[in-house]
């Protein structure tokens, strides 16, 4: 699979400077904009770019872990729903609701599935245009956060959240630049017990406009700390295509290729409308 | 309205609607031990309170203990003045627990317990097993005193885990918290349960669910989750006079999931998906009480729990007598199993849910407490393993007066003919004499075990047990049983005489008395000594035989030095043994099996971990209140690390002997080392550990002893030839690749029944008598190799000149000079048939001697017509090929062996003629899933074929097959020093 993300991912550059029409500017269309596909339960680490949108999103994702000398194997999947407002220029909010979440472990014989919802998470986000080299550049912070008992479970409280500084570079007519520093935080209380957990993350994604209506995307992001030690260098790869009018569908998947990481694959397919 | 202010609204009322006051409680893990304890809405109360008590065993008060278990000094006690429970040290683990901390013994003041451990876990794998590192004491007298213990999972540092045992004054049983937390970044599929070793010949379980109570599906762990069911109550009782019944109700949950099996028992909370921060509590009492009455009391003070937690409504108290016809009068019958025994069923048919058991009293009344059920109620009374009567329970639950059928008494003596100085110690076997009697006493605990014909008593415990009975010298011994015709045969060993009495007729109420005489035999002549050197007894967790009987069967069996070799545990019998004045029939060393339970080694292309199977380890010196009687803990390590734990123990003259090496599996446990890696008999030990599972042999793991390094192998394991066949090819091949060691034969005994102590036995030609036995140089004899094994039958070899003298059996090379001859003799007591004898070289089998050729006696009950086989012949007549390659020989003797075949080519036999077709191919072999097997002990003859092989042995001892092996002679035949032959040993 890393080495078909690879091929993909070469594939994608090479033909860059074939791509269709160039954008307005950097911001005008959403098409550009990187796949979110998390490793984190809650999407506390989903990726954006520094671009504010408004716009509706209903999104399937899922994930993988198969550990067979260990006799273990957890499978997830998840329908969330997200809305996101730009206030005024350069200030979005938004709140996204998780509807289901099914998640199934398996250790050695035992096997349990566990059906919930929740949470809620909200966020803000912020950004300013500039221009680097000639180049127009969009720079901002995000601030995103999981309520507290806003899971079906509420024997345990939990609680996450990313802080994370973003920025969006036109680096041709047909490529665009994402990066991103955040800063990853979880919690957990329950009867027995409290639990935290934080990261830090740098990421860095491509989105290569194949047509008017397709781009093409691929990234790598660095996690550490949430293991202990380097948790993560993960490979991204996805397709982010306009459908009709403002309607939009992004598919992604990352794999994790180094660190403790035990997800063997991430998964995301999202259907958006824009407003 | 616009998008905006709907999505602002939605969301809200979302939140709103999903936030709630749902505060995560507290626990002791976090820290409030002293707000937080188990089972707190549960009141008992008594006058007067007990004394409350929590310490070490050692510095427990007297009357505080329990009569009976395996609590060593540095134990804790906990008592208070009801119940007692010892929770192991940390560093004390037993049974399949990683560490200390878990219950290993439980009961009312002063009871004998039966429990191996109770241990929690999480899931199946070893890393989910609940491991602990610390005890904390609490004593808050006179409110209450617990033991919490604090750790993580074994393997999952993240998880971290807590138990806290309390006991407050007047509970009748020992409240339980456990309580875990996910500190893991990943979501798993956990329980917390109670894993409950019974060890398969101690308490069984007792399971209220349709078509079960004392027999629940086999547990198999590939399908272990589709066995999963919830009960009301956890309950089981060792059945024996002086067994305590178990009962556990949940204090915060309505029923307790897991399975029940013989084996272990695992009873928590459900299957769930156990997300990072999430945490798993389970609480519950855990009760024990009664002696012989079954488990009717403790399972009533479960119910209690859960009718003062869960809002349960009372019990139906289920009460009657059971009375036998005295001369017109109802005389009450009860106050032990085998009279009567009365189980409360729901429903009908096979499908009926058995919902209480109790042992009536002397007198014959019970009294049963059973959940409240909806569907008809009625009771079965058992006598003697039969369902012997049967009827509806009234409403009120008053079944009154129940006749049955009274007992026959026999009474027995069993005499050499010297009725002034009885010294005799026998067995008496009853056999129904006639297929009706045969039908109509046939029996079983409630379904559970095989079935005895007649079921004089629980098969695993003290005698009489199934069919059988001891009886001492000096006495008569009087027994009860059902009425019906019976053969009785009295057995002293395979050195004495067998005695039989035919037709015997008990009518219900009367009493017969019998006269039996078995005279010895000169079967194994001066200077040899038999010896058992593998048996267990109560201290092994899964053997129920009292010290006292256990000490009889050495006596009764014949057999002259005992190796006390109980799982994990080391004793002696040596107080035993002096109380009944036996000391100058029977020399016990103290010895150990050592028995891993904890899957952890990694085998060449095997996928799941194994253990290393069994050893035998003696001479031991118990040490009283230590930790496994003064043997280390012995998981986790290869053979060669073992030794060199064991061998400061048992000393430089000390026997390391590899058990049943072939032996399948139970419960996902090796039993034999060679069949745990594979080892294939065919191929070459390499010379190091090339990384195969041959090469696993060269390992030496804690760089002292390699892991080959045994110095006795257990080739003959029980009367039959099951073991026997798959060993000895094992044995051959290490002889021939230059590891010989000392073959021994031996019964591993776990009780009067399965498995007879003496059969098999070994010889070993010591020189001496027993009055003179000195122990190391019985086990110098041992490792030297002079020994043979043996289920009835004696071989003795020689090698040397003609004219003599000659040398016997031993491990040293022998060179042969021209003309030396091998003498050969075969003795068995005239009931025990032989009719072949065999050499066995490098190249293979082969009969010397068949039918005619050997004598037959004339009376099988007689005492002529013990030699059955004596010749000499040229050492080069007995090799397979003529030449000067160095070789190996061995001399069995005993019946044409069954024919078995190697259908998984593994080197070792593995399937017999199953179908009876004269071919053993893929049509023997009886389970689909498998490739092979199985590999059964040939049927005994029926009642009426007086005149086949087996027929008198097997009247004693079901499913013995008379044979008998020495070890091996290597022969150095150019002098210049034994150079082994080189693989191809045996077929």
């Amino acid at each position: 699979m890393r080495r078909g993300l690879a091929v993909v991912t070469a594939l994608v550059i090479c033909t860059a400077a074939h791509a269709g029409e160039a954008r307005a500017d950097l911001c005008s269309d959403s098409v550009d904009d990187p796949v979110p596909v998390t490793l984190r339960d809650g999407a506390i680490d989903a990726l954006r770019s520094a671009c504010m949108r408004s716009d509706l999103d209903v999104r399937l994702g899922g994930y993988a872990l198969i550990d067979t000398p260990d006799f273990y194997g957890t499978l997830g999947g998840e329908l969330a729903v997200g809305i996101r407002f730009v206030e005024h220029a350069g200030f979005e909010w938004g709140a996204t609701i998780r509807l289901l979440d099914v998640t199934f472990a398996q250790t050695a014989v035992l096997s349990a599935t566990d059906t919930t919802y929740g949470p809620i998470s909200v966020h803000a986000a912020a950004s300013r245009a500039a221009r680097l080299g000639g180049r127009e550049l969009q720079w901002g912070g995000l601030i995103r956060g999981e309520l507290p008992f806003t899971r079906a479970e509420l024997d345990t409280s939990t609680a996450g959240g990313q802080l994370a500084g973003l920025a969006s570079l036109e680096a041709s007519r047909t490529l665009v630049l994402h990066g991103r520093v955040a800063l990853l935080g979880w919690y957990a209380s329950s009867a027995a017990g409290r639990d935290t957990r934080g990261a830090v993350a740098v990421t860095a994604d491509a989105s290569v406009r194949m047509l008017a209506w397709l781009s093409l995307t691929g990234g790598a992001e660095v996690q550490a700390g949430w293991y202990g030690g380097l948790d993560h260098v993960a490979a991204r790869a996805g397709a982010h295509w306009r459908v009709f009018g403002p309607w939009r569908v992004d598919a992604g998947l990352a794999v994790p290729v180094v660190g403790d990481e035990r997800t063997d694959v991430a998964f995301t397919l999202g259907l958006r409308r824009d407003r | 309205m616009s998008w905006k202010r709907a999505s602002v609204a939605a969301a809200v009322t979302a939140a709103v609607g999903m936030i709630q006051l749902g505060c995560p409680g507290e626990s002791c893990l976090r820290g409030a031990c002293e707000e937080v304890r188990a089972c707190d809405g549960l009141e008992y109360t008594c006058e007067p309170a007990g004394t409350l008590y929590v310490g070490p065993v050692a510095g427990a008060p007297a009357e505080l203990r329990l009569a009976r278990g395996e609590g060593a000094d540095d134990d804790i006690l906990v008592s208070n003045g009801v119940v007692t429970a010892v929770i192991d040290a940390i560093a004390a683990p037993h049974g399949l627990a990683p560490t200390g901390g878990t219950l290993l013994d439980l009961g009312a003041v002063g009871a004998e317990d039966d429990l191996v451990n109770v241990y929690q876990i999480a899931g199946i794998l070893p890393d989910d097993a609940l491991a602990y590192e610390t005890l904390e004491l609490v004593d808050r007298a006179p409110d209450y005193v617990a033991v919490i213990a604090r750790g993580r999972l074994d393997g999952r540092d993240e998880v971290d885990v807590l138990t806290r045992y309390e006991l407050r004054p007047c509970d009748p049983g020992v409240r339980v918290r456990t309580e875990l937390f996910n500190g893991s970044p990943e979501a798993h599929a956990w329980v917390v349960a109670d894993v409950s070793q019974w060890g398969t010949r101690k308490a069984v379980p007792f399971a209220s669910r349709p078509g079960q109570g004392y027999v629940q599906p086999e547990l198999d762990l590939l399908e272990l989750q589709s066995l999963y069911d919830s009960y009301d109550v956890g309950a089981a009782w060792a059945p024996s006079p002086t067994g305590q019944g178990y009962a556990v109700a949940a204090c915060n949950q309505g029923a307790l999931d897991g399975i029940n099996d013989l084996q272990i028992s695992a009873l928590g909370t459900s299957l769930e998906l156990v997300r990072p921060g999430e945490s798993v509590v389970l609480e519950r009492l855990w009760t024990a009480t009664g002696a012989g009455e079954g488990p009717a009391d403790a399972v009533e003070t479960a119910l209690g729990v859960r009718q003062q937690l869960l809002g349960d409504a009372a019990p139906l108290i289920v009460a009657g007598r059971v009375v036998v016809d005295d001369a017109g009068t109802a005389v009450g019958l009860g106050g032990d199993v085998r009279r009567a025994s009365v189980v409360v069923l729901a429903g009908d048919g096979d499908g009926a849910t058995p919902l209480g058991h109790v042992i009536p009293a002397a007198d014959g009344t019970f009294r049963v407490a059973v959940p409240p059920n909806t569907e008809a109620l009625r009771y079965e009374v058992s006598s003697f393993g039969r369902v012997v009567a049967s009827g509806a329970v009234p409403a009120e639950g008053n079944v009154g007066d129940v006749m049955i059928e009274a007992p026959g008494r026999l009474t027995v003596t069993v005499s050499d003919g010297d009725m002034k100085n009885p010294r005799v110690f026998s067995q008496v076997v009853v056999l129904p004499a006639d297929d009706a009697t045969d039908a109509a006493v046939r029996g079983t605990f409630h379904g559970r075990f095989d079935a005895c014909a007649p079921w004089l008593g629980p098969p695993h415990g003290g005698a009489p047990a199934c069919n059988r009975v001891l009886v001492p010298p000096e006495g008569l011994e009087t027994f009860e049983l059902p009425a019906g015709r019976y053969d009785v045969y009295a057995t002293a060993g395979p050195e004495f005489t067998l005695a039989q009495r035919l037709d015997v007729e008990v009518a219900p109420g009367e009493e017969q008395g019998l006269i039996l005489f078995v005279q010895p035999l000169d079967v194994v002549p001066d200077g040899w000594l038999t010896a058992d050197l593998h048996v267990h007894g109560r201290a092994s967790f899964d053997s129920a035989i009292p010290d006292e009987d256990r000490v009889q069967t050495f006596v009764s069996a014949g057999v002259d030095v005992i190796a006390a070799t109980d799982h994990d545990f080391v004793v002696d019998y040596a107080a035993t043994i002096a109380a009944l004045g036996l000391g100058d029939r029977v020399r016990v060393m103290g010895g150990i099996e050592t028995t891993q339970l904890i899957p952890w080694m990694d085998v060449p292309d095997e996928d799941f971990p194994k253990v290393i199977g069994h050893f035998n380890f003696w001479p031991l010196v118990p040490v009283p209140g230590a930790f496994r009687g003064g043997a280390p803990w012995d998981e986790l390590v290869e053979p060669g690390a073992l030794y060199d734990l064991m061998d400061p123990l048992i000393g430089g003259e000390g026997i390391r002997l590899m058990n049943h090496p072939w032996d399948e599996s139970q419960s996902g446990r090796d039993l034999g080392y060679l069949r745990a890696i594979g080892y294939d008999p065919r191929v070459p030990i390499p010379d190091a550990d090339d990384g195969s599972r041959n090469g696993m042999l060269q390992r030496a793991p804690a760089g002292g002893r390699k892991n080959l390094e045994w110095n006795a192998l257990e080739v003959g394991n029980g009367a039959g030839v099951q073991e026997l066949m798959k060993a000895r090819v094992l044995w051959w091949s290490l002889i021939s690749q230059g590891y010989p060691v000392a073959g021994v034969a031996n019964s591993d005994s776990h009780g009067l029944t399965d498995q007879h102590l003496g059969w098999a036995r070994t010889y070993v030609a010591t020189g001496g008598d027993l009055a003179g036995f000195d122990e190391d140089a019985f086990n110098a004899a041992v490792r030297a190799g002079k020994t043979g094994g043996g289920s009835g039958v004696f071989v003795s070899v020689e090698v040397g000149p003609a004219a003599g003298p000659r040398r016997g059996l031993g491990l040293e090379p022998y060179a042969p000079a021209a003309g030396d001859v091998v003498a050969i003799e075969v003795r068995a007591a005239p009931w025990i048939d032989v009719s072949e004898v065999r050499v066995v070289t490098s190249a293979g089998v082969r009969v010397l001697a068949s039918g005619g050729e050997l004598s037959q006696p004339a009376d099988p009950l007689g005492t002529d017509g013990i030699v059955r086989y004596q010749a000499t012949i040229p050492v080069e007549d007995l090799l397979d090929a003529p030449g000067t390659g160095d070789d190996w020989f061995s001399i069995e003797a005993g019946l044409p062996l069954p024919a078995y075949a190697d259908l998984d080519d593994d080197g070792v036999p593995d399937t017999g003629d199953n179908n009876g077709d004269g071919v053993i191919d893929a049509r023997d072999v009886e389970d689909p899933d498998d490739d092979a097997g199985p590999m059964n002990d040939p049927e005994p003859p029926g009642l009426d074929e007086v005149d086949a092989p087996r027929f008198w042995m097997t009247r004693v001892v079901p499913y013995a097959f008379p044979y008998a092996f020495t070890s091996p002679i290597l022969v150095d035949r150019d002098g210049g020093g034994w150079t082994a032959p080189g693989v191809g040993g045996g077929a």
